[in-house]
């Protein structure tokens, strides 16, 4: 005790003083804008050096990683040069023009919401009227199938899902051609069923389901998936066949919307045989 | 020793009202970018009695310094700058120590010391005070040489102000 007064008596007011002006500078630069103005910029005088500093010494360790890239671009570049083409192009555009109809147009589009949670599910993609989506078009991933338009908007565009008690998708197996409606039971995300294959079709596991070219949705031949198992049921005639989807929709990001050019003529001429027949 | 704290007490009021009704509406130039700046009060501290504790009188230089703050809005300046002068307070007075050393109850005056130790006294207070004063009004090192050649205008012109309060009033 004695050690502290003594202490406090020496340096008191050196402690004091050391205090007391902490707490004018601290006013000093909390309540006088000039001197605030100083303080931060000052502050930022100082660590603006530091980040210089670091920034300069990261770039010479980046050396190595930047000549790399810049001799990528450079053989890019000169791959580009006309003097390392070889001239061998094909002018085909000709003969497109009046064999080979473009029947169906791909759009791109990023899904912006996906939902898989529900029992009936939807996506939204960022393409709408604007870009030509209408209700009806098929949609596909770079692998699989992923649903059908149902409503669009001027930019964007509402999906059903396959994974919704809604779809109904004309699939085939690809080996022997019969072909059913692929629809979805609830159960989980990686599977659908496909249903209506009579019993007399030969399935096997392993088989590809493709899509069929008879809706006018999906171009023909999309790889859906694998034939996971098959049962038919007491009674019944047809098989129910569980489909290991290819895709994974809770990864699906890129997708493109396939815009069937022949889709309102089909479907006029389909409904005209309609109405004839009545 | 009553007198005493009468006497500081009239002579703090005097210094108040100088500063702040008075010199601090003498300026040359610009708010902002005076040439000069008259400081009075810092001579109350200066008068205190020499044989107040060093720890009182900090704490009386950041008090005064606070109230001058008050009265001028710039809260923390004056009052770092009179904690300062009344931190090296001491440390002037010892190093200024006439041979047989101070009477009990003396008061750093021209009177009990004689003019010269009295101007010295002073000079070195005042210009400490100043230096101390326009560095943290202006925060920044990079106005060194304004900051001084402010100092020393003001400084002349403080000092002039503090010697004629001397020879008009005699103060102890």
């Amino acid at each position: 005790m004695q050690n502290l007064l003594q202490f406090l008596a020496k340096y008191g007011a050196l402690l004091l003083f050391f205090f007391l002006e902490a707490i004018s500078f601290f006013w000093v630069v909390k309540y006088n804008d000039v001197q605030k103005e100083i303080f931060i910029h000052s502050a930022n005088l100082g660590t603006g050096k530091v980040y210089e500093q670091f920034d300069r010494l990261a770039q010479y360790y980046n050396l190595t990683a930047v000549a790399d890239s810049l001799a990528r671009e450079n053989a890019k570049l000169r791959n580009l040069v006309s003097n390392s083409f070889y001239g061998d192009t094909l002018r085909e555009d000709a003969l497109f023009d009046s064999i080979y109809l473009q029947q169906y147009n791909y759009i791109d589009a990023k899904v912006i919401n996906n939902s898989l949670k529900q029992k009936d599910n939807y996506l939204t993609l960022n393409r709408g009227e604007m870009h030509g989506v209408g209700p009806g078009m098929g949609v596909i991933g770079t692998e699989g199938i992923v649903g059908i338009v149902r409503n669009t908007s001027k930019h964007y565009s509402q999906v059903t899902s396959l994974f919704n008690s809604q779809i109904r998708i004309s699939a085939a197996n690809q080996k022997t051609n019969f072909f059913g409606a692929l629809i979805w039971d609830g159960s989980d995300v990686q599977h659908m069923t496909l249903v209506d294959i009579p019993k007399h079709a030969q399935v096997h596991k392993g088989d590809s389901i493709v899509t069929t070219g008879y809706s006018p949705i999906f171009p023909e031949g999309i790889y859906i998936g694998s034939v996971d198992s098959f049962n038919i049921e007491a009674g019944s005639n047809f098989y129910s066949i569980r489909v290991a989807l290819v895709n994974d929709l809770n990864q699906i990001g890129r997708v493109y919307i396939v815009k069937n050019m022949m889709k309102s003529e089909q479907d006029s001429l389909e409904m005209k045989n309609k109405r004839n027949g009545k | 020793m009553a007198s005493d704290w009468i006497r500081n007490g009239w002579r703090l009021l005097i210094c108040i009202l100088l500063q702040v009704l008075i010199l601090q509406r003498i300026q040359l130039g610009s708010a902002g970018n005076a040439y000069f700046n008259i400081l009075f009060y810092p001579i109350f501290l200066f008068l205190l009695p020499i044989r107040i504790p060093a720890t009182v009188q900090v704490l009386i230089g950041f008090g005064f310094g606070l109230i001058m703050d008050m009265f001028l809005s710039t809260p923390g300046i004056h009052a770092s700058a009179s904690t300062f002068t009344a931190f090296i307070r001491p440390y002037v007075i010892q190093w200024l120590e006439p041979r047989g050393g101070y009477a009990i109850n003396a008061s750093p005056s021209k009177n009990d010391h004689g003019f010269n130790w009295y101007l010295s006294y002073i000079s070195i207070l005042l210009a400490f005070h100043l230096f101390f004063y326009f560095s943290v009004e202006a925060f920044t090192y990079v106005y060194f040489f304004q900051i001084l050649l402010k100092t020393i205008i003001s400084f002349f012109l403080s000092m002039l102000l503090m010697l004629i309060y001397t020879f008009l009033f005699n103060p102890r």
